[in-house]
């Protein structure tokens, strides 16, 4: 275990990297002076040479990709030209919308999904079955923010339970927070759902051919044990894995859906960046959100490897 | 796409069919892919020549009138008719989906076979470039490459297309590795062909399968992408219609007109749930590996 760690915090390393590396080089194609760019075309010379200067861009793209990757290593992200703060104070302060609205979707989807796979694997090709992959496909196929625009008009306008938009923070205790926090996660958590059912479903019904689950049966137990005790348990495995690797869309979907619900967390911080042209601001937030997803596979990777030992080699 | 369940196939006692699959589900998926996706591409069509409505007119009076049989869509806040904006919304999906995969893929599958069938350090070196591009979240990446450039439906396109690189390249570097071992390219070494023409006339049909399966589902997730981005303001520019772009607007008067948010997402949902269902079925046809 201690040789595979290595090799993979190693490999983890590298990426960090590279993602850093890509984004770096993305943000330099600018199409002609970024500090042009950023104040407008009809800004005072001195004003652009100001900010030239501040962006550092009077200095060769490798020194500067060195400063900003050192400081993002010690949390330094840069400063926000809109904001005039440190970047990574601004996420930070939105981490309370984005985290829990990520995690919820997340329970969502697991909850949906793993009595749903059951239910379509133990009735494979019935109408319960049939019915649950043309959901499955469904929920693929709808995009999150229309969903939650469905949600919104649908559940918050006509009954009132949730409120339609907008987040009043944790001050006036968990409730309200949470309350606004539903309908987002639930338009975040379909697709995830979806594609957590299909894989649950597929696991579940190749452990279900396995040889150990023919022995349990030969040796009489009843099939809701060989179901959920021997095969359930090893078709979670994967699953596991596969919800670890959602951390990805459901950190692209919140972007979506925090602008559908109003909501002030990491998604809005960076479209209002992209709106305002605040460009450390967008290098910074890209990379934090980039990097969660990569440590987050890695950890996945970690727990793979130590529920089932066959991948360690 | 993203995650599919890939059950592994294997031989025992009965013809293997992949687990997961449930039989006369997937059989049927293309022929119903096929149905929801071809009104898509006529109604595309169709509207080059012919819409009930002129799209782009403005006409006050009429403006958030509900569905009727005049506009079965209803009117937008400019009285635009909706259906026509629908119709022609199509040709913004449809053109943001096949220009992405087309420059993405060609791109992709190029890099991908020379990665594969050279191997060099710099191959290795633009794959590892490929897999820093695979690791960000698809529309995070699209949005910090329209950040740079600025919104519109070309830089759009081009920010899927990049996004959709890495996948084409990861996926033809793979069936070129497993390839190039094979007999057939000894054999046409020793008749005296290029690596080019190894590369391209020999190993390439031979990957079209797989290939023609990620094509189908780049195809959907980039319309769900060219979507999202128009509905974040970002993709295609008023007064062009997008489906993305009209649910945007519709969200604002979404209690004057429910319509509104209605018919633009049936829309998105539809096509994409047709393409996703016909790259299920084209895997079905095409996977050697289910065979």
């Amino acid at each position: 275990m201690a040789r595979y760690l290595i090799r993979r915090l190693w490999s983890l390393g590298a990426t960090l990297v590279t993602i850093s590396v890509v984004t770096f080089v993305v943000m330099q194609v600018v199409p002609g002076d970024p500090a042009l760019v950023i104040l407008g075309h009809e800004a005072d010379p001195g004003a652009v040479e100001a900010l030239r200067a501040e962006l550092g861009l009077d200095r060769p793209a490798v020194v500067r990709y060195l400063d900003w990757a050192s400081g993002a290593v010690r949390g330094d992200l840069g400063t926000s030209l809109r904001f005039g703060r440190p970047v990574s104070r601004l996420i930070l302060e939105r981490l309370p919308v984005t985290v829990p609205l990520t995690l919820m979707a997340a329970a969502f989807a697991l909850a949906v999904a793993v009595p749903a796979g059951v239910l379509a694997a133990t009735r494979r090709n019935r109408v319960t079955d049939l019915l649950t992959v043309s959901l499955a496909q469904l929920g693929l196929a709808i995009p999150s923010f229309w969903l939650g625009i469905l949600l919104i008009l649908g559940v918050a306008v006509a009954t009132g339970w949730f409120p339609p938009g907008g987040f009043p923070g944790w001050r006036d205790g968990a409730w309200p927070a949470l309350r606004a926090l539903v309908l987002p996660a639930l338009a975040l958590g379909v697709a995830r759902a979806a594609v957590l059912t299909r894989m649950m479903r597929a696991s579940l019904i190749e452990a279900l051919e396995e040889d150990y689950v023919r022995t349990a049966r030969a040796k009489g137990l009843a099939e809701r044990i060989v179901t959920y005790k021997h095969a359930l348990k090893n078709a979670a495995i994967p699953t596991v894995t596969v919800l670890g690797l959602q951390v990805a869309g459901l950190l692209a979907g919140s972007i979506v859906v925090e602008r559908v619900f109003a909501l002030p967390g990491v998604g809005r911080l960076i479209i209002y960046a992209i709106g305002t042209r605040d460009l450390p601001l967008v290098q910074g937030a890209v990379l934090f959100v980039a990097a969660v997803v990569v440590v987050t596979n890695f950890l996945v990777d970690l727990v793979y490897a130590w529920l089932d030992p066959k991948v360690r080699t | 796409m993203e995650t599919r369940p890939e059950a592994g196939t294997r031989d025992r006692f009965r013809p293997a069919r992949p687990a997961g699959q449930a039989p006369g589900i997937r059989s049927r998926s293309l022929a119903a892919g096929l149905l929801l996706v071809t009104p898509v591409v006529l109604a595309a069509v169709v509207s080059f020549g012919y819409t009930p409505h002129p799209p782009l007119a403005m006409s006050i009076p009429d403006r958030l009138q509900p569905p009727t049989l005049a506009h079965p869509f209803g009117t937008d806040h400019f009285g635009r008719d909706v259906f026509s904006r629908v119709m022609v919304g199509s040709v913004s999906a449809i053109g943001a989906g096949a220009f992405s995969v087309l420059l993405g893929g060609t791109a992709g599958v190029l890099l991908g076979a020379a990665a594969g069938y050279h191997r060099g350090w710099i191959e290795e070196g633009l794959m590892r470039l490929m897999d820093g591009v695979y690791a960000f979240p698809a529309v995070l990446f699209a949005l910090m490459v329209v950040a740079v450039l600025g919104p519109g439906f070309g830089n759009a396109v081009l920010a899927i297309a990049v996004v959709n690189v890495p996948v084409f390249a990861r996926l033809t570097r793979g069936s070129y590795l497993a390839l190039r071992e094979r007999e057939f390219v000894l054999a046409a070494r020793v008749l005296g062909a290029t690596d080019a023409r190894i590369a391209l006339r020999h190993l390439l049909p031979n990957t079209t399968g797989p290939l023609l399966v990620q094509a189908s589902a780049s195809f959907a997730t980039a319309i769900l992408a060219e979507a999202a981005l128009s509905y974040l303001g970002l993709g295609t520019q008023p007064p062009f219609p997008s489906w993305g772009r009209m649910l945007g607007e519709a969200q604002t008067l979404m209690f004057q007109a429910p319509w509104l948010a209605v018919f633009p997402g049936v829309a998105v949902a539809w096509t994409v749930l047709g393409l996703n269902l016909l790259g299920d079925g084209l895997r079905d046809l095409l996977d050697p590996r289910l065979k």
